[in-house]
């Protein structure tokens, strides 16, 4: 059984928690802000702050995936079979796996 | 890249809700200037160890969280807070666009703000910015939950049991006991 006037509290509720404030930074905000940055150590860092996520961690995982995808086709073809290919063929596997379930995390991550 | 652009870019960019969140948290537009400032500096002085293993926001919230906190210390101290309240409430408040044209609506839709924004004030810092994340920035529990540090599940709590005493404090004022 819905109890209406609790509904209708919570509703009230989360109305004036979402209403914002009607407030906006003044326009010569950011130019003060500039005004005493300017005054501190410029760093070497900047430009990560700009990054949503880390894209030279991607740009090395895509570079590993197609360097193993390579390694195990142009081996399986030059290589004799043996047991120890074949172990080394499952670790290159795994490598393989290893890095498309990283680069589905970081991408799931980044949403 | 010219890094003071950048930066003054990513200033630009959030300005605005690093205003709106300073108001809700602290309860009052007093220092709020200040305080945004002080936000965007802390930034500026935090990006060297800023690895971009988090959203920019979920960072600047964090220390948009951190420095209402201090400011809510420091106030405590002074213990001014419910004049400072009500005088800066009061002035926003005429900007609230109500669809309804009766104006008793409108003073009571102003009186409901008016109690939520002074029982928020009661509420622990925590309760508060779990509050201010998730309904006025719409944050998720997992964004909440980076931005504070916290267990997803505490994120919960806190937020539930915020809900629980403002819904209290606006029983209390529907039931006539407003002050």
């Amino acid at each position: 059984m819905i109890d209406y006037q609790e509904a209708d509290a919570n509703d009230l509720l989360t109305k004036a928690l979402e209403h914002a404030p009607d407030v906006s930074a003044p326009s010569d905000f950011a130019r003060r802000v500039m005004a005493r940055v300017s005054h501190e150590q410029p760093h070497p860092a900047l430009h990560r702050a700009r990054a949503l996520t880390p894209r030279y961690g991607r740009a090395a995982a895509y570079g590993a995936l197609v360097i193993t995808a390579i390694a195990v086709i142009v081996l399986t073809f030059h290589v004799r079979p043996s047991a120890s290919w074949y172990a080394s063929q499952m670790v290159l596997m795994a490598q393989l796996g290893c890095i498309a379930v990283w680069i589905g995390l970081a991408s799931w991550r980044s949403q | 890249m010219n890094r003071q652009v950048s930066f003054e870019q990513v200033v630009r960019e959030h300005q605005d809700m690093v205003f709106r969140m300073l108001v809700r948290l602290t309860g009052t537009r007093e220092h709020v200037d200040d305080l945004a400032q002080q936000v965007f500096l802390r930034l500026y002085r935090a990006l060297p160890s800023f690895r971009g293993d988090a959203l920019l926001t979920t960072y600047l919230h964090r220390i948009v969280v951190n420095v209402a906190q201090d400011e809510w210390k420091r106030r405590k101290k002074e213990s001014d807070r419910n004049t400072s309240l009500s005088d800066d409430i009061a002035g926003w408040e005429q900007r609230l666009h109500h669809p309804s044209p009766s104006a008793e609506q409108e003073l009571e839709t102003r009186e409901l703000q008016h109690t939520v924004e002074r029982a928020m004030q009661t509420l622990s810092a925590i309760e508060r910015s779990v509050l201010v994340l998730y309904h006025q920035e719409e944050r998720s529990y997992q964004q909440i939950a980076e931005t504070l540090k916290l267990p997803i599940g505490t994120v919960r709590t806190h937020l539930h049991r915020g809900r629980a005493k403002l819904r209290s404090e606006l029983e209390r004022w529907r039931q006539g006991g407003r002050r």
